[in-house]
């Protein structure tokens, strides 16, 4: 049973409004994550990815429900099943006033998705940032702790460790 | 696009901070194992925020300073135990090579060579007319006096080889000084702008540090960030950027010896901790001591020896021979006198009469002195030493005729007595066989006077028996103790007519010469108040120990000469001297005199190991809370940084997921 193009379009509006508040969820998300990223809180960064793991799981879900929505649509408009209508194309084909209020919706959420994108990407460059300076401290780490004691415990440097500062590292 | 680029600008900024951070433990990791170094941290604070309408927008985070974790209190504790550790480390040092020229067994060093030196005039005693055993008596004597040399020679090179890292050490201060000077301008001038110098301040810690080890600092840190530094009783050894160097100042008065001077003044005595202070108490204290109970040691076996000795008959038939070299006085104007007198070299009166104690003559005026036994801290006794006279013996007996030469009239502490009068008998008189028959009833008949006992005056009188001299003393040893023989018709028998009067304090008159204790010493010329002469009769004894017998018949084994060759006598006597107790070694014999000496040295390295041990231990404590404060943990470092990886990785994974959603999302458009 197929359902009206009005209803069709209903569902549609209301699973974009619903993307964007997600859309709107996930960039707080991401901008308290990059908060954390540069003060390295890192004590707090394990809660904030419990978030943001359910904040993508909703985003993913609803990226679905929006799709789904937008072959519901095409059904209604009956266009062909076999093809794959982007959101675009669909709304191209209703009235203005549903037109005009879909594009508006569909430029918001794109907007947004875009700006989310680019804070994706920020974070993405802390991140690998930061995981290179790890490697890097790690490597100095497991090599210090092959060798043997820079000094004695009652502060009398040996012979072989009188070098001066043992290592100068830099990123 | 003002917003996009404003949230790359802040993911810049961050990053900077982010890398900033990074790089502060990269440095603490960098350091690790350098002393000294003090733990960092990135201070963040949030930057300036952009005002789009009515809403405020962060634009990330900068790194504002690098905090340097540092406990004052901790590092104040570590430079004080780092002076203790700079003293007791050169102390331990010099211990050891003490205690191997001393060992405390009986078996080695010096102790053997005495044990071997009065077994072999045991088997003198046995056999006394032989050759060989009078030959292997020289050569075990030497022996020993060879022992003496070396040690003593030893023991002044150790105060040399002192004084040469004294030299050192205080090169070091100086140049340390100049190293922190020059930290102190950096500081201040990198602080200036409010930042805080961590790396400058870490160097200039360790220095400090390292300082503190050479010689005993106080510190005080200016509101500029720059230390002033003191040394000795407020000597100012830093002022910001200015040194004042210490410099090392031959010291006649110290045996040639470097002293620490600093701006023209000695300030030796003031520096109170320290590797210097380490080296000055080894160089100047312990080791004289030892070096001085060394020398009181070997004059008391020439002493002893050679009072026996000279009394007895070689197989030659000689007599009045020394077997050692004998003691002479040496006698010198301290460092620190100003007037014109002069003292003579000085000889001993009467060997029986040594103390082997130092004495001062001190004036307190020109024409007013007193004597002072340095080693008991109290004057000597008043005595009245006579002039030499052919001993009594059983031969040539000295002899007291009634009404002829039986009387004497003396002065005790200042009560003059009464006339007195020694047993004697008609002519030809009473015969006294040895002088100390007749010491006896001198002191008997002098002691009975009732004047003077009523006066509470006592003497004591001895014939020495190396010198052939009378000396009656006071047995009172205030300052107003004298003795003098005054009339009598028995003076010039008994070489009491033309003697020495010498009171433990008295009016001086250029010349005098003064007798005390076995001493006579003879001082002309004016002095003046505070003024000081030194006196005594063990300097380099030791060093200069010989044996002055070189024929092995003048060994002296027999008491008479009618007893040789086979009287052994003088030898027991010299045997028994081995197990005598003696006063000048502290009532103690040869044998435990030297034990003690060793297992002083012993006990004393073994104080000072335990101390450094102790010392040692609070190091590694201090050591511990500043590391808990300020240094750097490789565990706790690793641990982070593998966390850090962990959650960096899994915030990469979502970022990947969030990218694909994204990525679907803009693709339905």
């Amino acid at each position: 049973m197929s359902t009206s193009p009005a209803t069709a379009v209903k569902a549609l509006e209301g699973a974009l409004d619903i993307e964007s508040d997600l859309q709107r969820e996930l960039a707080a998300v991401l901008t308290s994550e990059q908060q954390l990223l540069v003060n390295m809180s890192m004590e707090e960064l394990p809660q904030l990815q419990v978030q943001k793991e359910a904040v993508l799981k909703r985003v993913g879900l609803q990226a679905e429900n929006l799709k789904a929505c937008i072959r519901g649509l095409a059904q209604a408009l009956k266009l062909s099943e076999s093809e794959n209508h982007s959101l675009s194309v669909v709304t191209g084909l209703l009235n203005e006033r549903d037109r005009t209020r879909l594009q508006k919706a569909q430029q918001d959420l794109i907007s947004l998705t875009g700006k989310v994108r680019d804070q994706n990407r920020i974070n993405d460059r802390l991140i690998h940032g930061s995981l290179s300076y790890v490697s890097q401290s790690l490597t100095l780490l497991r090599g210090l702790v092959a060798q043997p004691a820079g000094y004695l415990s009652n502060g009398v440097i040996p012979e072989y460790q009188k070098n001066g500062r043992i290592l100068a590292l830099r990123g | 696009m003002a917003g996009l680029f404003s949230i790359f600008n802040t993911g810049a900024n961050s990053l900077l901070a982010h890398q900033r951070a990074l790089q502060v433990v990269s440095q603490n990791l960098a350091n690790l194992t350098t002393p000294g170094y003090s733990r960092q941290e990135a201070v963040f604070a949030p930057t300036e925020t952009v005002t789009i309408g009515k809403t405020q927008i962060g634009t990330g985070v900068e790194v504002t300073r690098i905090r340097q974790i540092v406990n004052t209190f901790v590092e104040q504790q570590i430079n004080v135990s780092q002076q203790d550790l700079g003293r007791l480390q050169t102390q331990a040092e010099s211990f050891v090579r003490l205690e191997g020229l001393f060992p405390d067994t009986v078996n080695r060093g010096l102790n053997k060579a005495l044990t071997d030196f009065f077994n072999a005039f045991r088997d003198v005693s046995t056999s006394p007319e032989g050759f060989t055993e009078r030959t292997v008596l020289l050569n075990k004597a030497t022996a020993l006096t060879d022992q003496f040399n070396q040690a003593s020679n030893a023991l002044t090179q150790l105060r040399r080889d002192l004084n040469t890292q004294v030299s050192q050490t205080i090169t070091d201060v100086n140049n340390k000084a100049l190293q922190i000077a020059a930290l102190n301008g950096k500081i201040a001038t990198a602080e200036a702008s409010g930042h805080t110098a961590n790396d400058l301040r870490d160097q200039r810690g360790q220095l400090l540090n390292e300082l503190g080890k050479q010689i005993e600092i106080r510190t005080i840190e200016d509101v500029s960030g720059q230390v002033t530094v003191f040394v000795g009783r407020g000597s100012l050894l830093i002022e910001r950027h200015t040194t004042y160097a210490l410099t090392g100042t031959a010291a006649a008065s110290n045996g040639g010896f470097l002293n620490v001077h600093y701006k023209g003044s000695d300030i030796s005595g003031s520096i109170g901790n320290g590797a210097l202070k380490g080296l000055i108490n080894q160089r100047d204290t312990n080791i004289p001591n030892v070096l001085a109970q060394i020398d009181t040691l070997s004059a008391t076996l020439v002493n002893e020896v050679n009072k026996v000795h000279v009394n007895g008959y070689g197989l030659d038939g000689s007599t009045g021979n020394d077997f050692f070299r004998p003691l002479s006085v040496t006698a010198g104007p301290q460092s620190t006198n100003t007037g014109a007198a002069t003292i003579g070299s000085g000889a001993i009166t009467a060997n029986g009469q040594l103390t082997l104690h130092g004495y001062e003559i001190r004036f307190s005026a020109p024409t007013a002195y007193s004597i002072v036994d340095v080693t008991t801290g109290a004057t000597i006794k008043g005595n009245y030493t006579g002039t030499a006279i052919t001993a009594p013996s059983a031969a040539t007996p000295a002899l007291v005729t009634t009404g002829t030469n039986d009387t004497l009239n003396v002065t005790v502490d200042g009560v003059a007595s009464g006339l007195i009068t020694l047993t004697g008998a008609a002519a030809p008189g009473r015969a006294y066989p040895s002088g100390a028959d007749l010491a006896t009833e001198l002191q008997t008949q002098i002691n009975a006077d009732a004047t003077l006992a009523a006066a509470g005056k006592n003497v004591t009188v001895s014939f020495d028996t190396t010198t052939h001299r009378f000396v009656i003393a006071s047995t009172s040893s205030a300052a107003t103790s004298a003795v003098n023989v005054t009339a009598g018709s028995a003076r010039a028998t008994l070489g009491l007519l033309t003697g020495t009067s010498t009171a433990a304090s008295g009016t001086y008159g250029s010349p005098t010469t003064f007798n005390f204790d076995g001493i006579s010493a003879e001082i002309s010329g004016v002095p003046i108040a505070d003024d000081v002469f030194v006196v005594n009769t063990t300097t380099d004894t030791a060093k200069d120990l010989a044996v002055t017998l070189t024929d092995p018949n003048k060994t002296a084994a027999s008491a008479t000469q009618t007893g040789l060759p086979n009287d052994s006598t003088n030898a027991f006597a010299i045997i028994a001297l081995q197990t005598r107790t003696l006063e000048t070694l502290g009532n103690g014999t040869m044998t435990t005199y030297y034990s003690s000496v060793a297992s002083t040295v012993g006990s004393s390295a073994q104080t000072n190991a335990q101390a450094l041990h102790a010392q040692e231990a609070i190091q590694n404590q201090l050591d511990n809370l500043r590391g808990q404060a300020s240094g750097v943990s490789i565990d706790e470092e690793l641990t982070k940084m593998l966390e850090y990886q962990r959650l960096y990785q899994a915030s990469a994974r979502l970022v990947t997921v969030a990218d694909e959603l994204l990525q679907t999302l803009l693709a339905i458009k």
